[in-house]
């Protein structure tokens, strides 16, 4: 009987350990996705004001189209990767188009704007002036939200792929931090007049 | 089981919560007699299934029983109460509202939600919108004030008009005052481990068809058999258990809400209106979650013993009467005896004071009045900025700074890393300068639920900035001290510490030398002339019912070092020490009649660091 009773606490003390470690890898999952949905906000008022901005810089910029046209694109794709990623976020495949979409867009519009240093009468517009400083603080708040999301990330991975964890981890995949790799930004712009 | 009347005008903060820890000790009774009832039912199911006797199967059968109940209780208990209300949202199909959506349903509902928590002092909870469901409800759900979510249904914020959804939100951010949630999400750990057991059973029963064995299959079926019919009576009678509570706390929600809001049309409209159109939900999981929602979710078998909510005519009708009881006498009696101490003829404690302490956790129309007031003179920009974690961020350093130009360009030193967001600090702090003291609280109180968002690493960093602003500060203003320990407070689980704190003092003996400095503090803080200041600590002392005189404390004696470590240590009073304590906080924040920002920011402090929702004192 007393045998018995040990085997039991033994097996309630397993069970309960099991219980923390899975609640604490639900705990984590939950974490990252809702960091994510904190991006997701910021990116699509991004998304929002690449059309404006566009509006705005069509008037003067009539020789420029291509330009333009390459950041419309850019964040037609952006758009299409941020469904995609929101849909499932952490997603490795996902996070990896998101990734890039976003650092293609910061690499048209990057190019843009040097290409807008030319036209002075551009740069007096009022409200280019007022969409350039919200994409400002909008970049700043993406890159603020990414850096909680990529810690929940990590810790997330961390527990799934440290001990106690490890033992559950099958039903948890791995998630993707969201790095923008701005190849644009690495190589200098090279302006031709 | 209809509420006494009495009971219906009584919303105190602390007395429903130690109202709900009695419940809770009534309740575990109910269920261990659920417990006991599924364990007999298994014996005796197993007895006819092996063939052994019913004594000898007693032992193993409780230990089986017991360990799977239990499992199942902390396995659903755990995750409930980790992943919070956001889990049962989620799980009833949620979308989380961003809090600057542009949706004009959605805006108005975040607005309500914004005033009315503002209002009664609670944090601001994170809603949620049952996008999938037409049906109009609504639930609050989540262990603790601060991890709380409401949600709504889609259906609601169509079909429902402002006041009629004020009066929703009242009701559910009331379950939330009166520890409703807490208890609820008890109910559904508890009736889940019951479930447990005869998912069990159903798995022995599915198990069995791969043996060939007849008399082992024979046993299996047996085995599973009786265990899912025990753990199956068991779950029911737990549910009933958890629906009788429900009903119950209904009432009291609404009588709340009616209380709150003072407009008991907006709520008896928004009943009527669901009674025609109906509150079903549709997702399956709601059977599980039915008691947390405003009306009726579910409905069908056994529909009238399985009810969680009372009729909606009784209801109505009780709301509408209500109304008539206290429109014929102006202020409704303070049912709190605290109160009646500090109005006793003579003593020079003024009514008003009187009032505000026994407003501790109970708001009223005025306190909602004022919120709405202090929300719309922020600027839009501000407002917009504390809604999400980067900008409250922002706000919280902004807040802590120093009016005076050249303190204050040391302390944006002190703070400065990246050239982007020291600007965007300044900006902010350019439009937080004219903010009158109240208005800054109230500007907290918006950011702070943005603030669960940052990473352990940000909180750690937003943490450090604070106190490098602070530090920086020559002489550090009490008021603005207790905005940073909001803060703290806030950010504490972030930065790994605990989520509540264990209670440890029971009686205002232990903790008599913590209350004279915290009073004393406040005394000073409101007057620095020492007669007044000790007429103020008198008048604390008297709604703190201490009979000994107690002499002013010299006023550098309690530094802001030495306020946080009195908070904390009060932090470990009970329920009923805390409602004295703040209460005697806001007796003596009041002794003049007059609130000025440091005495505000104090109380607000005190009442963060204790836990419990204080709504802004109004003099």
């Amino acid at each position: 009987m007393f045998g018995f009773l040990v085997l039991l606490g033994i097996a309630a003390a397993v069970l309960f350990f099991g219980i923390t470690i899975y609640n604490g890898l639900v705990t984590g999952r939950n974490g990252y996705k809702n960091a994510f949905s904190q991006i997701d906000v910021q990116l699509k008022r991004r998304h929002d004001l690449i059309p404006n901005l566009v509006e705005t810089a069509k008037a003067y910029l009539k020789h420029e189209r291509q330009t333009l046209e390459a950041v419309v694109a850019a964040r037609n794709t952006a758009v299409t990767a941020e469904r995609a990623a929101a849909a499932n976020p952490g997603d490795p495949q996902a996070m990896q188009g998101l990734s890039s979409a976003e650092g293609a867009l910061s690499g048209t519009l990057a190019r843009l704007l040097v290409v807008a240093e030319a036209y002075p009468d551009l740069k007096a517009n009022q409200t280019m002036a007022q969409l350039m400083e919200e994409l400002a603080s909008t970049e700043n708040r993406i890159s603020f939200a990414r850096q909680a999301y990529n810690d929940a990330v990590m810790s997330y991975n961390n527990s799934r792929e440290t001990f106690p964890g490890m033992i559950l981890a099958g039903g948890f995949p791995a998630a993707q931090s969201f790095v923008v790799e701005t190849p644009a930004e690495r190589e200098p712009v090279k302006v031709s007049f | 089981m209809p509420a006494p009347p009495s009971a219906r005008r009584t919303l105190d903060f602390f007395d429903a919560q130690a109202k709900a820890r009695r419940n809770t000790g009534v309740l575990v009774l109910l269920f261990v007699l659920a417990w006991l009832a599924t364990i007999l039912l298994a014996d005796l199911g197993l007895t006819f299934a092996l063939g052994v006797d019913p004594i000898t199967l007693f032992l193993p059968v409780t230990a089986v029983v017991t360990l799977v109940v239990l499992a199942g209780s902390a396995f659903h208990g755990v995750r409930l109460a980790a992943g919070g209300g956001d889990a049962v949202a989620t799980m009833l199909g949620g979308r989380k509202v961003d809090r600057q959506t542009t949706d004009p349903d959605e805006r108005r509902l975040v607005n309500v939600v914004e005033e009315m928590a503002i209002a009664s002092g609670l944090p601001v909870p994170r809603l949620y919108v049952l996008d999938a469901e037409s049906g109009m409800n609504a639930f609050a759900a989540g262990f603790s004030p601060e991890r709380s979510v409401v949600a709504v249904t889609r259906g609601a914020l169509q079909g429902l008009d402002r006041d009629e959804l004020q009066g929703v939100v009242a009701h559910e951010l009331s379950h939330v005052l009166n520890s409703d949630t807490r208890l609820n999400t008890r109910l559904m750990a508890l009736v889940g481990g019951l479930t447990v057991l005869a998912l069990v059973g159903r798995i022995a029963l599915r198990g069995d068809s791969g043996r060939g064995d007849a008399k082992g299959r024979g046993i299996a079926v047996g085995v599973g058999l009786s265990l899912l019919v025990a753990g199956s009576i068991g779950a029911f009678f737990g549910r009933l258990i958890r629906l009788a509570v429900s009903r119950q706390r209904e009432f009291l929600a609404d009588a709340a809400s009616v209380q709150f809001t003072r407009n008991p049309g907006g709520l008896a409209r928004a009943l009527e209106k669901i009674g025609k159109q109906g509150s079903r939900l549709s997702t399956p999981e709601a059977l599980e979650a039915s008691h947390l929602f405003f009306a009726e979710g579910v409905g069908g078998f056994l529909s009238s013993l399985m009810t969680t909510h009372p009729p909606i005519e009784e209801r109505i009708r009780r709301i509408t009467q209500g109304e008539l009881l206290s429109s014929g006498r102006a202020p409704p009696p303070s049912p709190v005896p605290m109160a009646k101490v500090s109005v006793l003829p003579g003593t020079g404690i003024s009514a008003v004071a009187a009032a505000a302490a026994a407003s501790v956790g109970r708001p009223g129309p005025e306190h909602v009045k004022r919120a709405v007031d202090l929300l719309a003179g922020l600027s839009p920009t501000l407002t917009r900025m504390a809604r999400e974690p980067y900008g409250a961020r922002g706000v919280a350093c902004a807040l802590l700074l120093d009016p005076d130009p050249a303190v204050r360009k040391r302390q944006l030193g002190a703070v400065e890393r990246d050239p982007a967001a020291s600007s965007e600090l300044r900006a902010l702090a350019a439009e937080v300068e004219g903010l009158d003291s109240s208005a800054c609280l109230a500007l907290l109180d918006l950011a702070l639920p943005a603030l669960d968002h940052l990473s352990p690493g940000q909180a750690e960093k937003l943490s450090q900035d604070l106190d490098a602003i602070a530090v920086a500060a020559p002489i550090p203003s009490m008021f603005r001290w207790a905005m940073q320990r909001v803060v703290e407070r806030r950010l504490a689980p972030l930065l790994g510490g605990r989520r509540s704190t264990p209670t440890r003092i029971w009686t205002l003996e232990e903790v008599q030398v913590e209350c004279l400095e915290l009073l004393t503090a406040l005394a000073w803080a409101g007057e620095p002339e020492p007669v007044r200041a000790q007429r103020a600590l008198q008048a604390g002392l008297l709604s703190l019912g201490v009979q000994s005189a107690w002499h002013l404390l010299p006023p550098d004696r309690v530094d802001a070092n030495r306020l946080d470590k009195v908070l904390t240590r009060l932090d470990e009073a009970a329920p009923q020490l805390k409602a004295r304590i703040l209460s005697a906080c806001a007796a003596c924040a009041l002794a003049d009649e007059r609130v000025n920002p440091a005495e505000g920011g104090i109380v607000r402090a005190v009442a963060a660091s204790l836990g419990c929702p204080v709504p802004p004192l109004v003099a």
